[in-house]
């Protein structure tokens, strides 16, 4: 198994990268937006500042997938350093896995440290830790991934900046595509229904992986809906990976 | 041989995969609670906040909100809590209804366990039984049909007609719909759809009279150069509030407008000649027909009319 | 059955055109076949196919058809790569890795413990001279730097058979010098080397056998003798003499090209060479210069490419 090897090289480049400053940044901004917003929103800011800091984690996090997810593999191609690595006696798959094994890491270490600083300021403002939101931020983490994923699959296909389109189409599709469930739910009869049905299925849907409401809200959540979409969101992760493999295999390094 | 081996391989993998996320997702819809993901579409933030958000996609804001409307509206008349809807799914069949309903039960066991707060169902069902209490106990009264009727009832000409317009039936069940269609309308307010939605067919089903005549003011507001919203207005404050002086202000202003059809101009005609009252009832029902595209509301009206021809044969 | 080290049977590569643009022929019948020990230089001008080769032996590009021995192992096994040292044409390496931390990554590839990994670090660093800035993150390197580096890693694994794409290309003269001293060395150590290069001096100072590809094809092959036969064509001579002593040499007319008290004159064989360097030195002549003119593989290449 040579895939660790490529991580941690992985791991390395992307924490060079100075991502992790940026997210340090990110988290000191959070704590001095949350005194100003506390003056704002009068008696909610708990929520607030939780509401703010998820979207922001999920958002930072899908950026973060979408453009070094993009590059992982098109600047090894680009930059002809995949030549010294691939010439080894390494499987591809093993190259391209632990590329995303790699990024994973740093994504995770990425999401702590958020989640950290999110959990500081509810210390500040609500003099208590709200365990719930690491339900939320566990799904988040798994949707971010899989937005890699798709990064990956869709940079070994296309141009670089199709791939960066079509990742972000499918992330905005993802969020959309639980309307064409509810709609065929309310026209049963709907001639159309089967395809709708068939694109709702097809298309990954990442309302699986939102709690971000349901949990500031303190919402009921459907019965295994963490576990379910956690299962979900690695399943669909685990076949786009499948998939990228299997191109990645067969294709050229030019 | 060993490529095909590992491309049939990479094959099944991939099948068992897509058949795995496949099983993963009926699981998910199926343990889903309604009122989970209707409640998170109500903590939208303030319209105001979510129009700065949208940027330069405030159209397309507004129209997903607008379709997160429907739907929520939808599936609240169709929450199989909703008797109604299991009345009207099932035909009226009692075995199949009481079928369902032990179903339903059954499956969400699991899910009341949670749903002890204020937003769960004993709430829902308490308001339908109050519904049901107030509607029985509207008494019917005497009245001349030639003189002008004193507010609050002039929906009560007829008992059948009243469950034509007002059919109350989701009163109470739907308290997210206004605050979402409010929602839409400030992030695009030239959207008119949503306000007729608001200002007629979710009044018809929720009998929001306070929220519906805002919706259009709002409206009035910032399309002044369409008829359709004193025209609508005027309806409401004729039908629901018995104001003449009120309705006739809107009719005039009404007719005003471009495009404004001739039928309006015979309404302000009637009003002023004190035509009689069903009549009048009649050619504003029919007004209203001609100016909606909406199912659920030309069946409401139709209904009404039909009701309102037999009232005259009789 | 003889194992060659490196052995290609008919290797064709078409690469796919994009839209609407033709399929371009990169490699047609291409056969190789290299001996264990043996130093092989792979001619051609720039788009022959060297690097396509080389990518195809690789496994960096899979070949439209035909296939590749290494070893006795087919190289579509990643196994088959275990005893191959690679370097890719103009080499590049993570710019956010010190060279250190590049060859513990590579070593890694290998399947290197930790301890024989350092250990080899330590010598190849040494050997190409990149001691003081091991530490160093790789994006301040030079060219020569990361050339040299390249090479430290295809030795990572002390393999037996060297793959190298213009080793010698982009380099400048001290950094030309110990490249070459390097693959002489290796070849010393009797191991298999299989360069390309489309300047063919270096072929002819390394290599024991060269191959000419052009437009894909394999034009020749043969070792240097074969190719270029005893090769001499003509031996110059550059001297000066009073003017008196000139008629002693007997020289024709045609045969002298003098620039200042300079002259340089030409003849076919040794012997009347070594006849005109006899009088030269007696009629009080100085020698400047005797320079033995062969059949350059230059020339043999653009007579093999033009013909």
């Amino acid at each position: 198994m040579k895939w660790p090897a490529i991580a941690s090289l992985t791991y390395k480049e992307t924490i060079r990268n100075r991502i992790l400053i940026n997210i340090l940044l990110f988290a000191v901004a959070l704590i001095a937006l949350s005194l100003i917003i506390g003056d704002w929103s009068l008696g909610e800011q708990a929520k607030v500042i939780k509401d703010f800091g998820l979207s922001a984690m999920s958002l930072f996090g899908l950026l973060i997938a979408l453009f070094i997810g993009i590059r992982l593999m098109v600047q090894e191609l680009e930059q002809r350093t995949i030549y010294l690595v691939a010439s080894k006696p390494v499987r591809r798959w093993e190259i391209l896995f632990g590329k995303f094994a790699g990024l994973s890491l740093t994504l995770l270490l990425n999401v702590i440290l958020m989640l950290l600083a999110l959990w500081a300021v509810d210390w500040i403002i609500e003099k208590r830790i709200d365990f719930e939101l690491a339900a939320a931020v566990v799904l988040i983490y798994v949707e971010i991934l899989l937005i890699v994923a798709f990064a990956l699959f869709f940079s070994s296909l296309m141009s670089p900046t199709l791939a960066a389109v079509a990742t972000l189409a499918v992330f905005i599709a993802g969020h959309l595509s639980p309307i064409l469930r509810d709609y065929v739910q309310l026209h049963p009869g709907s001639g159309l229904k089967k395809l709708y049905l068939a694109i709702y299925y097809i298309i990954p849907n990442l309302e699986n992986l939102n709690l971000k409401m349901a949990v500031v809200e303190h919402l009921e959540r459907p019965p295994h809906a963490v576990g379910m979409g956690i299962l979900y969101g690695l399943l669909y992760l685990s076949f786009v990976l499948t998939a990228t493999c299997m191109i990645f295999e067969k294709k050229d390094l030019k | 041989m060993a490529g095909l081996l590992r491309k049939s391989c990479g094959a099944a993998l991939l099948a068992a995969l897509a058949l795995s996320i496949h099983i993963s997702q009926k699981n998910l819809d199926s343990g889903r609670r309604i009122e989970f993901i209707n409640r998170s579409a109500v903590f939208l933030p303030r319209g105001n906040v979510l129009r700065a958000l949208s940027m330069g996609y405030r159209g397309i804001v507004a129209d997903w909100l607008w379709i997160k409307s429907v739907l929520y509206f939808g599936r609240r008349v169709m929450d199989a809590d909703n008797p109604y809807y299991l009345y009207a799914l099932y035909e009226g069949d009692q075995e199949k209804i009481q079928a369902a309903r032990e179903h339903h039960e059954a499956s969400h066991k699991h899910g009341q366990a949670h749903s002890a707060g204020p937003h769960g169902h004993v709430h829902d069902h308490e308001h339908i039984e109050r519904e049901k209490a107030y509607l029985s106990s509207l008494k019917r009264p005497e009245m001349d049909r030639t003189v002008p009727v004193p507010p609050d009832s002039v929906f009560l000409l007829d008992e059948n007609l009243k469950h034509s317009l007002f059919r109350f039936k989701n009163r109470g069940l739907i308290d997210g719909v206004y605050p979402l269609l409010d929602r839409v309308t400030t992030v695009d307010p030239h959207f008119v759809h949503p306000y007729i939605f608001g200002g007629v067919y979710a009044m018809f089903e929720t009998g929001r009279l306070q929220e519906s005549l805002d919706l259009l003011e709002k409206g009035r507001r910032h399309n002044k150069d369409r008829w359709e919203f004193p025209f609508y207005l005027g309806w409401l404050y004729w039908m629901y509030k018995g104001e003449m002086q009120k309705t006739h202000e809107y009719l005039v202003e009404a007719v005003q407008k471009r495009d404004c059809p001739k039928y309006v101009m015979a309404l302000m005609a009637g009003l002023t000649r004190n035509m009689r009252q069903s009549d009048f009832t009649r050619l504003y029902l029919e007004g209203l027909l001609e100016s909606t595209s909406d199912p659920h509301v030309i069946e409401s009206l139709q209904g009404a009319l039909e009701q309102l021809r037999a009232m005259d044969s009789r | 059955m003889t194992c060659f080290a490196i052995q290609t049977n008919r290797l064709r590569k078409v690469y796919q055109g994009e839209l609407g643009q033709k399929d371009y022929v990169g490699l047609e019948g291409l056969d190789l076949e290299i001996p264990a020990g043996e130093v092989f230089a792979f001619l051609g001008p720039n788009g022959a196919g060297k690097t396509t080769t080389i990518k195809v032996l690789m496994r960096l590009l899979r070949p439209s058809s035909g296939s590749v021995m290494i070893n006795g192992v087919s190289n579509t096994q990643h196994q088959s790569m275990e005893r191959v040292g690679y370097l890719s044409e103009q080499p590049n390496i993570y710019g956010y890795l010190t060279a250190r931390e590049f060859l513990d990554f590579i070593g890694k590839l290998f399947g290197l413990a930790p301890s024989v990994r350092r250990k080899r670090i330590d010598g190849l660093i040494g050997l190409v001279g990149l001691k003081d800035r091991d530490r160093t993150l790789i994006r301040g390197f030079s060219r020569g730097m990361t050339q040299r580096l390249g090479m430290a890693q295809a030795l990572m694994n002390e393999p037996d058979i060297l793959i190298l794409d213009e080793p010698l290309s982009n380099l400048d003269p001290v950094g030309r010098k110990d490249m070459r001293d390097i693959i002489l060395s290796l070849k010393a150590q009797k191991k298999t080397l299989f360069f390309s290069s489309h300047i063919l001096h270096d072929a002819e100072i390394v290599a024991d056998r060269v191959g000419i590809l052009d437009h894909g094809r394999l034009v020749q092959t043969g070792t240097m003798q074969e190719l270029m036969g005893s090769g001499l064509k003509t031996i110059e001579i550059i001297y000066s003499i009073p003017e008196a002593g000139e008629s002693v040499l007997g020289l024709s007319r045609e045969r002298i090209v003098r620039q200042g008290d300079r002259t340089l004159t030409w003849t076919e064989n040794m012997e009347s060479a070594q006849e005109i360097l006899g009088k030269l030195l007696k009629n009080g002549g100085k020698v400047f210069s005797v320079t033995p003119q062969r059949q350059s593989l230059e020339d043999l290449f653009i007579s093999r490419i033009r013909g």
